[in-house]
């Protein structure tokens, strides 16, 4: 029997995940209803492992499910205004660091952590501008999202945060069920939709808002390591297309690729930490 | 007559009143003797103990009439100490008492009663992580008297319990994580006189 709590953070996510790219494949969804879908997933994770926030929300953990939700809606306004997609992603993301940080960072010492945190923004709105030059690919932007969950997870972990190392890691195991689907689509030798760049970008959003949750409050969190993580939102950016490579082995490049600055933020944070304890 | 009566019932009132003001003495927590320990059932393996360290506060006590006694205790949230370091910093986190927003615990006395010679029930509204709840405490009047070495110094010793329930602060990852799910306080406290 598997306990409530693998139930909550993999399998419920997991198979999340899966339906998501059963979804895509339909290509039944206008993208508005896609990106719908995926949010509201992200915030059934969310609230399977939080608890339904309460209103008016106290905690910034409570403050995220409503940030969550004003993603779902800001992002498509945002794109029917024809804002361009860095802004809208500094906006956001901005708003987002402000408004769950508030509690923490009306004191002054807080404000070098919080500059530390804010490097992350212009790193994701530099990253979100790939979201609709690669949003093609099925495997990069994806398996970059799952690395920086990875990630964020075990950063989390590292920094004596266990609920969002749960979070963090319910979003890979989403993310990672949706991918794995699409792989075993290709595998079988079908054809994979990729989800759409306002999906993607709307995802991307609340990946890093979560996010957000560890690198404030994780009680131990090692900020550089974060910053370094931040890196794998770069990844499809500056990957290449892989053209040369087997249909099959492509997900393996682009997963390779964007677990290097995961990888790399993971070493940061476990040599530093021991070095604070040895 | 009717005159006269009047006024010596609004004279005996008043001076009833400015009796019981006078009776009721403020009290300051002896940080170095104030011990708030609680404990935890720990997924049915042991009950786990913890403390916090910092602890700061007043107490109006009114020996002649007790409810009319107040406390007010801050308590600084990071000064948690389970004998573990790595878990006390899991405890700082905002799966517990997420110290980095809400880094003070409070508790106001709203109604003090009478319940024997020296004991009573303090019910207060506790704050933690920005969450106010009631809560009842069951108090003992220990003792009071000068410390042996200094006469000045008039010490009066608190105990006190109570139980805190987890799931009225949202406190959720209390029972997802096997513990609990209600924490039992138990509190001695030293008070010096001012």
């Amino acid at each position: 029997m598997i306990s409530p709590l693998l139930l909550h953070t993999i399998v419920w996510p997991f198979g999340l995940g899966v339906v998501l790219a059963m979804i895509v494949l339909s290509n039944r969804p206008n993208t508005i209803s896609q990106l719908f879908i995926a949010v509201a997933m992200i915030l059934a994770i969310y609230v399977l492992l939080e608890g339904v926030p309460s209103f008016p929300p106290v905690a910034a953990k409570q403050k995220l499910g409503f940030l969550i939700a004003g993603i779902a809606v800001a992002v498509p306004v945002a794109s029917f205004l024809r804002h361009k997609v860095w802004f809208v992603t500094i906006l956001i993301l901005g708003i987002a660091l402000a408004w769950m940080g508030v509690n923490k960072l009306v004191d002054a010492a807080a404000w070098p952590q919080a500059l530390m945190i804010l490097a992350a923004i212009p790193v994701a709105a530099f990253a979100s501008r790939s979201l609709e030059t690669r949003a093609n690919d099925v495997f990069l932007w994806p398996a970059a999202l799952l690395a920086f969950a990875i990630g964020g997870s075990i950063l989390s972990l590292l920094g004596f945060f266990v609920g969002f190392a749960q979070a963090m890691g319910a979003l890979a195991a989403w993310i990672g069920g949706y991918l794995l689907f699409q792989f075993a689509l290709i595998a079988m030798g079908g054809k994979a939709n990729a989800l759409a760049p306002i999906t993607l970008q709307a995802v991307l959003l609340s990946f890093v808002s979560m996010s957000f949750m560890v690198a404030l409050f994780a009680p131990d969190v090692n900020l550089l390591a974060y910053a370094v993580l931040s890196l794998t939102l770069l990844v499809p950016h500056f990957a290449p297309e892989f053209r040369d490579l087997p249909p099959l082995a492509k997900p393996f490049a682009s997963g390779f690729l964007a677990a290097a600055p995961a990888v790399a933020a993971i070493l940061v944070a476990f040599t530093q930490r021991g070095l604070s304890v040895g | 007559m009717k005159f006269g009566l009047l006024s010596a019932l609004a004279t005996g009132a008043l001076l009833a009143t400015a009796a019981s003001a006078f009776a009721a003495e403020t009290y300051k927590i002896d940080k170095d003797h104030a011990w708030v320990n609680f404990a935890v059932n720990h997924a049915g393996w042991s009950t786990a103990m913890g403390k916090f360290r910092g602890v700061a506060g007043d107490i109006v006590f009114d020996q002649a009439d007790v409810t009319r006694s107040s406390v007010k205790v801050e308590i600084d949230a990071t000064s948690i100490d389970t004998n573990f370091t790595d878990r006390d910093r899991d405890l700082n986190s905002p799966d517990f008492l997420n110290t980095a927003e809400f880094p003070k615990i409070t508790f106001v006395s709203t109604a003090v009663e009478k319940t024997g010679d020296k004991t009573g029930k303090i019910t207060g509204d506790l704050t933690i992580i920005g969450v106010t709840k009631p809560v009842t405490l069951d108090v003992v009047w220990n003792a009071e008297q000068p410390r042996s070495w200094d006469a000045s110094a008039i010490i009066s010793g608190f105990s006190a319990t109570g139980i805190v329930k987890t799931a009225e602060y949202g406190l959720g990852k209390v029972a997802e994580y096997g513990l609990g799910p209600d924490i039992k306080l138990m509190i001695e406290i030293e008070a010096q006189k001012q």
